[in-house]
């Protein structure tokens, strides 16, 4: 009954005239954003800080929801109407979305995508709903050794859910944590790395290495891209889908918002691990599996709900615990430290308004989204009809101003900059920047949580031991170590057999 | 390990260091692993009761070291960098990197709106290759309405310049 007062509550703040029109501007970005090849939530939601200054928290949280929510809705229109993801998430929706629109099918592709990504993104809220106090609530029991120990446990687990080898991903972190140590050190005072250089006193900036990494570096490696690719513009009669359709996307829908929720949970590339994880499932359970790759509705349908649930599943550690499970929610986190609200087991008890006002925001903004998505895919499908050559520019200025209108600093420019050859740099070696992110922005906390657990024990080690939760996390770090190194041997011998055969 | 190889080059030879992308990456993290170690033996690593501003990035100085060597080893095997096609393809990327490098650099002299316009017609006319009337009419437009939106709509303080623009 609580939880049903406040959500009430939550819609009274949510469905002010001015809440509604940021959810729908934050929408409508995150969808173009969605959209647009090269520019991605996690760039779409910086380039937006600035305009969130003169609002307020709630109005401000509310918006840049929209954008990331949206953003994960506006993704699977060019995958299904020119085989481009616009968002990495939406790769899968490649397979089978456009082939369904090479079959003419492209309205009935688009229209399952968003209704699956309204049912997903509105269960995993309902989720958010009971699960994010829970957890906060279970949170304000733990220390620093059982936060240290938590951290771990979502390194390791980046380590063994990224896209790349286990080492590679574990060295992105490494090095993600040893640029968190750049800056004053908390605990002490004492400045680390800093060169005399007095914007580093505070330590890196990461919107700039944000922007920088992803949205500069994933410019320089685009602009290569040259071909000129078809695209498809369905009418809007073409959108509904045929009623055989519509039965055999239910219950793809329903795994697909289950799995993407709880691999939400779990930091990492969680959109892209669930659609993936999503599409083999449905492949798997499917009378004709050879089918997958050639137009089924499944094959469109379980992703692009997984991924929208992945949305949801993952605000609940960010609110209830602080730890951002993905770059552009990290991206969101800065966000409200910068109007003055800190994500994390306090959250919800001492800000209910702004967290209830969150939730109701989530359910309006699933239904702005479809009714954005379907009948403007006209206007999305002209923003992808501007080549690439044309838009970059625009795009590197903003990401320039988005940068400098944080802190009207130059050097954090320099550091965008930097961080874009490196971003790029490691796009060609194939490496994952999204573990390198997160580190950066957990690093502190996990270095701070390790120093006060030994002060808290007189200096010794036993406390990440004697205490039964930071044990279990402990424990489970050590097997995820083990299992992620015998699987990096095992494929290593593997992989020399095969090249000696 | 990288394979060394000699190319006759008119009466000498030129020795290349043939290598692919994880010996690039593999020396970089140890490179960057060194740095930091380097640097932070100097900090004080304080007691056990109390540790200090070292600990951390000692620890993790040495383990992104080790990472280094391991990602070099496990290179084996896998395909060299292909140098002509990479210099293809870096030309666009070092030229915006160098444009954008100017416009941070001349953004406080000569202020957001002229550096902007500059910034963006480089990258129009050169990157782009569009017409150079194309280029300036598009860059005269977006410097303006960016100018306009973030410098007056949003209120955000950008570099006016000697022209107090």
């Amino acid at each position: 009954m609580d939880v049903l007062t406040n959500l009430m509550g939550g819609f009274q703040t949510a469905l002010s005239l001015q809440n509604i029109y940021l959810c729908f501007v934050g929408c409508l970005w995150g969808s173009m954003v969605g959209v647009l090849p090269g520019i991605g939530p996690l760039a779409g939601i910086a380039l937006l800080i600035p305009v969130t200054y003169g609002l307020e928290v709630t109005g401000a949280i509310i918006m840049l929801a929209g954008i990331y929510y949206g953003a994960m809705f506006g993704g699977s229109t060019t995958s299904i109407l020119m085989n481009i993801p616009g968002e990495s998430a939406s790769i899968v929706t490649c397979l089978d979305g456009y082939q369904m629109t090479r079959k003419g099918r492209a309205g009935a592709a688009l229209f399952i995508a968003a209704w699956g990504s309204w049912v997903g993104g509105t269960l995993a809220t309902v989720g958010i709903m009971f699960l994010a106090p829970l957890l906060a609530n279970l949170a304000m029991k733990f220390g620093p050794s059982e936060m240290f120990a938590l951290l771990l446990v979502a390194f390791f687990l980046l380590g063994s859910l990224g896209t790349g080898s286990f080492i590679k991903t574990m060295a992105m972190v490494i090095l993600g944590l040893l640029l968190g140590t750049v800056g004053m050190d908390s605990l002490t005072g004492t400045l680390r790395f800093t060169f005399g250089i007095h914007d580093l006193y505070d330590g890196i900036g990461f919107i700039p290495v944000a922007m920088g990494a992803f949205g500069f570096g994933e410019i320089l490696y685009s602009t290569g891209e040259s071909t000129v690719r078809e695209v498809y513009k369905p009418r809007f009669r073409e959108l509904l889908p045929t009623r055989k359709e519509l039965r055999a996307s239910w219950a793809p829908i329903l795994r697909g918002s289950g799995i993407g929720f709880f691999i939400g949970l779990l930091p990492g590339s969680a959109h892209i691990l669930s659609s993936f994880v999503s599409y083999i499932t449905e492949k798997r359970l499917a009378k004709r599996p050879e089918e997958f790759g050639t137009g089924r509705i499944e094959g469109v349908a379980g992703p692009e709900t997984a991924n929208n649930a992945a949305t949801g599943g993952a605000m609940i550690p960010f609110l209830a615990l602080g730890i951002p499970t993905g770059p552009a929610i990290a991206v969101m986190m800065i966000a409200l430290l910068i109007h003055g609200v800190r994500p994390g087991p306090l959250f919800i008890s001492e800000q209910p308004q702004i967290f209830w006002a969150l939730i109701a925001s989530l359910y309006i903004g699933n239904i702005i989204l479809v009714a954005l998505n379907l009948p403007l895919v006209g206007l999305f499908v002209s923003l992808l009809r501007i080549p690439f050559r044309a838009l970059f520019p625009m795009i590197l200025l903003i990401c320039l101003i988005g940068t400098y209108s944080v802190n009207l600093s130059s050097f954090e420019l320099l550091v965008l900059l930097g961080s874009g050859v490196l971003g790029y740099f490691f796009r060609k070696l194939k490496y994952d920047l999204a573990p390198f992110i997160l580190a950066l922005i957990i690093g502190p906390t996990l270095e701070e949580t390790f120093r006060q657990s030994l002060m808290r024990s007189g200096g010794s080690f036993s406390i990440f031991w004697e205490r039964p939760i930071a044990l279990t996390f402990i424990g489970f770090s050590l097997l995820l170590l083990i299992w992620n190194v015998y699987k990096s041997i095992w494929v290593g011998e593997k992989v020399a057999k095969n090249n000696v055969s | 390990m990288p394979n060394f190889a000699l190319t006759p080059l008119a009466d000498s030879y030129k020795l290349s260091i043939i290598m692919n992308k994880d010996h690039a990456g593999g020396l970089f993290f140890l490179f960057v692993g060194i740095c930091f170690l380097s640097l932070s033996i100097k900090l004080p690593i304080g007691k056990l009761t109390q540790p200090g501003p070292a600990v951390f990035p000692l620890i993790l100085s040495l383990l992104l070291s080790l990472m280094g060597v391991l990602i070099f080893f496990s290179s084996k095997g896998k395909p060299k960098i292909d140098r002509a096609e990479d210099r293809d393809n870096m030309a666009k990327p070092l030229a915006i990197i160098l444009l954008t490098l100017a416009f941070i650099i001349f953004m406080g002299p000569l202020g957001y709106l002229v550096t902007s316009f500059l910034y963006l017609f480089s990258l129009f006319f050169l990157v782009s290759r569009f017409k150079w009337f194309f280029s300036a009419s598009l860059s005269g437009i977006l410097a303006a309405g960016s100018w306009y939106f973030f410098g007056k709509f949003l209120g955000i303080f950008l570099p006016l310049g000697p022209w107090n623009l």
